[in-house]
């Protein structure tokens, strides 16, 4: 017969372990944002895309992941006998992840596992498993926090050299201003020195707002807000510059991961690493910059549609592929069997196999999904005095300039999108202006406030034009009071626009 | 007997204190106190060579929690147009001057600011720890006479962040600001 004391220690017991197994699935199952946190990042189980099992080579493979989205807590270190695999020292923390990946279920020989001292996400794969990795590793890379890295470089140079890098290095420059730093770039971030603000948007996978301001001195300040991409390098003539000179901004933002590594620069090494071969019935589309972007936003990435590489497809030693036939078909596109749409997200191309008839469904589809739309536009403004007798109306080209015995006042670049503003303000005078682009995609609202000095002569304009893009407009700005013969003020608009579209390859 | 192991301890005891003593006193050769900034310590080292250094001890609670900041501040060439400052081992190789070494002490959570009106440089730092434990959330501002920096950034331990700002009136010279994070900063 238990005694009282007995029977209540054994209760206590029993009470201990109920409440805990309670709390426990209480932690498991009603945390809403860990239960979502674990389920978006668990390793993926992958396939092959057609019913025939494609050649299993099994090989080690190493991956750079400089953060783990596991705590270390929930690891434990692996027991696995890893003396002769590389990359490995003896006393580097490594935690075993083979559990956490399905394909390596039943097959003892694969493996997975991380190297916490040296970041490497290191496996014993074959062509499921290393589908498998590339996909976990490249969805962790999205949710590692990113800095942007940024470098900024505003010169002045002879207006006739070329606005190439080397042809830059070459010339004969003055630099007025040199910035570069790593931020923070997940939310919004602000990089104050005395001369430099850099506030900074990401909004999806590969754009940024960028909101830019150069501050030279007390005068001289050139305000930019801009939508830029990661990893553009751009080189544009910005600000206003008297006479045979211009203002040139390098600059370069990117992404990187902590550990110095760029975005672009893993992206571009991943281009085409491996050779593929022409598979009959196949088309290979590139789904370029945005729409890439947008395309995994609508997409989103399945879990139950990875796919392992099949041999044929020309695509890097990184490749994440997802089948996306089912939401195609949701969008009205009839594949049969055996047709299918698949895109690599790393080389951020689309495969296609299927009739004709479902192609042209396709194509109208992606149509309606990625309309084109420039990112953003190039001007130089270019200001001449000219002799008035030439001409009298607005109709000014390249050919009446210089037969008017021209001179060259000054040069303002500018840069912008649709609906955004650039100021700058200069000893030189200011200059806001701001571009509308015309539902057409040919015609474009261009507004200016000038008001500059430019070798003694007053360049004011306020107003706007409406102007075909791509091209060169001319803009009678007033003429100069007191000279035999009159003379005029000319501004030559130069635009180009930065279009970016998917486009199919023939 | 009781009496003679009594004494011995005490012999030890009193080596002890002697030995540190002394390696205290030869630390603090080049060690002078400049300043003693509010709820924390700072310490200068001056060298032959001119360089700056500064150690600000912000940590408040625990100290083996503690974390090391480092602004590592060098003159340097200005690269090619394109090109920035990569790596320590890069600013060695095109000869860049080192002019100050700052350091802050700091748990996660507090700010630290270091001060010195002698050498006109400040370093004020605010740190999180974050991620799991494998990253910091930094906020720096940093000032050291004409060269001025204040941004928000976020470091992996040992793996350093470099900035480049130019230097007014050499526009052949950039200040290289080369700022790292490490734990167990205390020794």
């Amino acid at each position: 017969m238990a005694r009282p004391t007995q029977i209540f220690n054994i209760l206590l017991v029993i009470l201990k372990m109920m409440s805990s197994t309670l709390l426990g699935k209480t932690n498991l199952e009603y945390d809403p944002f860990s239960y979502m946190e674990e389920t978006h990042l668990l390793p993926r189980k992958a396939s092959f895309l057609e019913a025939k099992e494609e050649a299993e080579t099994v090989e080690i493979m190493f991956k750079h992941l400089p953060l783990l989205h596991e705590p270390f807590a929930d690891l434990a270190l692996t027991k696995r006998d890893l003396r002769l695999v590389p990359n490995i020292q003896k006393n580097d923390e490594v935690y075993e992840m083979s559990h956490l990946f399905p394909n390596c279920e039943d097959r003892d020989y694969l493996w997975v596992v991380y190297n916490a001292t040296s970041s490497k996400l290191i496996a014993n794969a074959d062509n499921l498993l290393r589908a498998s990795v590339n996909d976990y590793v490249y969805r962790v890379g999205k949710r590692i926090p990113k800095r942007l890295k940024f470098s900024l470089t505003y010169i002045e140079v002879d207006r006739s050299v070329p606005l190439v890098i080397d042809s830059l290095n070459e010339a004969n420059y003055k630099i007025l201003l040199k910035q570069a730093g790593v931020i923070r770039g997940s939310e919004r971030s602000l990089f104050d020195v005395s001369e430099v603000k850099l506030n900074f948007l990401k909004f999806s996978d590969d754009r940024c707002y960028v909101d830019l301001l150069l501050k030279l001195d007390n005068e001289n300040e050139l305000g930019i807000k801009n939508v830029s991409r990661v990893g553009d390098y751009l080189i544009q003539e910005l600000g206003v510059a008297e006479g045979d000179r211009k203002r040139v901004l390098i600059a370069q933002m990117d992404l990187d991961d902590l550990t110095g590594i760029l975005e672009s620069d893993s992206l571009k090494k991943l281009e085409f690493t491996k050779q593929g071969e022409k598979q009959a019935g196949v088309e290979e589309i590139p789904v370029l910059n945005i729409a890439a972007s947008e395309l995994k936003e609508l997409m989103g990435y399945k879990g139950n549609s990875l796919k392992a590489p099949p041999t044929w497809l020309r695509g890097s030693e990184n490749d994440v592929v997802y089948d996306l036939t089912d939401d195609f078909k949701r969008a009205g596109v009839k594949f049969g069997n055996d047709e299918w749409i698949i895109v690599n997200y790393m080389t951020e191309r689309m495969y296609i196999k299927a009739r004709p008839s479902v192609r042209e469904q396709f194509s109208e589809v992606m149509d309606n999904l990625f309309i084109s739309y420039p990112l953003r536009m190039h001007s130089v403004l270019t200001f001449y005095e000219v002799d008035s007798v030439v001409n009298s109306s607005d109709q000014w080209n390249v050919r009446t300039i210089l037969s008017a015995n021209p001179i060259l006042l000054g040069r303002v670049g500018v840069s912008l999108r649709s609906g955004e503003r650039m100021t700058v303000t200069s000893s030189l005078g200011l200059i806001a202006t701001e571009i509308i682009n015309g539902e057409d995609g040919v015609f474009a609202d261009h507004y200016f406030n000038i008001d500059l000095k430019l070798k003694n002569r007053t360049v004011r304009f306020l107003g706007g034009r409406y102007f075909k893009r791509n091209m060169l407009s001319f803009i009678e700005l007033g003429i100069e009071s007191g000279k035999v013969p009159l003379r005029k003020i000319i501004m030559m608009v130069d635009s180009k626009d930065e279009v970016l579209k998917y486009k199919r390859i023939n | 007997m009781k009496r003679f192991s009594n004494t011995k301890r005490l012999l030890r005891v009193g080596l002890l204190v002697g030995c540190s003593f002394i390696s205290s006193c030869e630390d603090k050769k080049k060690v002078v106190v400049s300043s003693a900034v509010s709820e924390g310590t700072s310490e200068a080292v001056t060298d032959n060579r001119g360089l700056i250094e500064h150690i600000f001890d912000g940590t408040k609670s625990d100290e083996l929690k503690a974390f090391k900041v480092t602004a590592d501040v060098y003159e340097a060439p200005a690269l090619a147009l394109g090109e920035s400052y990569l790596s320590v081992a890069q600013l060695e190789k095109k000869s860049a001057k080192p002019i100050a070494k700052l350091i802050n002490l700091v748990n996660s959570g507090e700010a630290a600011e270091l001060i010195s009106k002698e050498d006109k440089c400040s370093f004020k730092t605010d740190m999180i720890l974050g991620e799991n434990g494998q990253m910091v959330d930094l906020q720096v501002s940093l000032s050291l006479n004409e060269f001025e920096l204040s941004f928000a950034t976020l470091l992996k331990f040992t793996y350093p962040a470099f900035y480049e700002v130019n230097v007014v009136g050499k526009p052949d010279k950039v200040h290289v600001l080369v700022l790292n994070v490490y734990k167990k900063s205390k020794k």
